[in-house]
């Protein structure tokens, strides 16, 4: 019978924030990609 | 460029105090245990997301009010950080409802439509592709923007008007102190750090918007002298 | 594009969307009662015959003393709820970790002839309290039935 506390739950925790980390890094790679390539067409066109 | 840096450099360390006091300093819970702690990140990205939305819809007015393609850019970086806080939130949401309620989801209000909001957001952003041109680009996502907005306030409101099977907001009389500073830290990182992507997103889309301005045969001649 | 035409779809726009939140509100506030998202035990009983045999969800307080466990180890049965009426439920569900005495749940399932609900669903409520373990728990009754009345179908 449980016991109405939840054991274990750390692998909940660390999947949550471990995809949490890992899409903000991406989004943020995502935007340093489009970012150096607006740069570029910019410079290309002066 | 300043302020952006000044952001990212606040966000990340409000962050990553919040993220060891939530992790490391903050009591379990009595009942949900460790698995609690995923609030420190689940509140903040629903906190942020909406707040982003608001922010969005208020470009969205100014731009139909003003014309100025400003606010066009600052309102396609909103949603599209908000949209990846969103995106969080629901995969968050899903892990605490399996340990805590015991399903990774069900129909209830709160969750529907926290859904329903990530898809007329995402949906913001691909109707702007489909624009022929820069005027009407950024009328349909202004117009479309407005629209989706409603289900904001719906989204924040629904747990107090319809039952469900998700909690009503908690308050600081709700929440243990140890509990609140990491939620407040943690918070006030993800906004700043927000503010500087969606101002990074904007001057994205500014450059890019000068870019597609320039004229089309010197824009051939560029292609050309590209390739050569 | 000049300004006049462009307020006019500001105008336009906002009328719009004052329109469908006024329509959407409408539209919840009148079928409210049939969109709950789940019965109270009280609500489940007064339905009677009719709400026999359809899935619907019911949800209400584990009360207590009333958790007990069939020797096959599969089936649970426990009475849910809310202070006005309790209907017992057979459970074939491995029942969440939070699941105890006087805490809130959400079942889908169908009410029986007997009276019984019995659910494959069994899903736990919490509430909006968090709070470190080891601060004396007290089952208050009356603010465990008022979290679960919040949203009576009426905004």
């Amino acid at each position: 019978m449980p016991d109405g506390v939840i054991g274990g739950g750390w692998s909940y925790v660390i999947a949550a924030y471990s995809v949490t980390v890992a899409v903000l890094a991406i989004y943020v790679w995502s935007l340093s990609r489009r970012s150096r390539r607006a740069e570029r067409s910019q410079r290309d066109e002066s | 460029m300043n302020i952006r840096k000044l952001l990212v450099l606040a966000g990340l360390g409000l962050a990553a105090v919040g993220t060891y006091f939530g992790l490391f300093v903050a009591p379990p819970e009595r009942h949900m245990g460790d698995v609690q702690r995923i609030m420190y990140v689940h509140v903040p990205s629903a906190w942020i997301a909406m707040l982003l939305y608001t922010l969005a819809f208020g470009f969205a007015i100014a731009l139909l009010w003003s014309g100025r393609q400003k606010w066009d850019d600052l309102m396609v970086g909103a949603i599209e950080v908000g949209v990846v806080l969103n995106a969080l939130l629901l995969v968050q949401g899903s892990l605490w409802g399996r340990a805590t309620w015991g399903v990774w989801w069900d129909w209830d209000v709160r969750l529907t439509t926290s859904l329903v909001m990530a898809i007329l957001f995402a949906g913001v952003l691909v109707l702007r592709r489909m624009a022929p041109n820069e005027e009407r680009r950024s009328q349909w996502s202004a117009v479309a923007t407005v629209v989706a907005f409603i289900d904001v306030p719906l989204v924040y409101f629904c747990v107090r008007w319809w039952r469900s099977l998700h909690q009503i907001q908690s308050s600081p009389d709700t929440v243990d102190p140890a509990m609140v500073l990491p939620l407040r830290l943690n918070s006030f990182g993800l906004l700043f750090l927000a503010l500087a992507w969606m101002l990074w997103r904007a001057a994205i889309e500014r450059s890019s918007r000068r870019a597609s301005e320039v004229p089309l045969p010197t824009r051939v001649a560029i292609e050309e002298s590209a390739h050569a | 594009m000049n300004r006049d035409r462009r307020r006019r779809i500001l105008g336009i726009t906002l009328g719009l969307g004052v329109a469908i939140a006024a329509f959407g509100y409408l539209a919840f506030s009148s079928v409210g009662e049939n969109l709950v998202y789940y019965w109270s035990p009280a609500e489940l009983r007064a339905e009677g015959a009719k709400a026999t045999g359809s899935i619907v969800r019911l949800g209400g307080l584990v009360e207590a003393g009333s958790i007990s466990r069939d020797p096959d180890g599969l089936t649970l049965s426990f009475s849910v709820t809310d202070g006005e009426a309790s209907v017992p439920v057979l459970a074939r569900a491995v029942p969440p970790a939070m699941f105890r005495e006087g805490i809130g749940v959400v079942l889908e399932g169908q009410m029986g002839s007997d009276g019984t609900f019995t659910t494959e669903r069994l899903m736990v409520k919490h509430d909006n309290e968090y709070q470190a373990p080891g601060e004396e728990e007290m089952p208050d009754m009356e603010n465990l039935i008022e979290t679960l009345q919040v949203g009576d179908g009426s905004p």
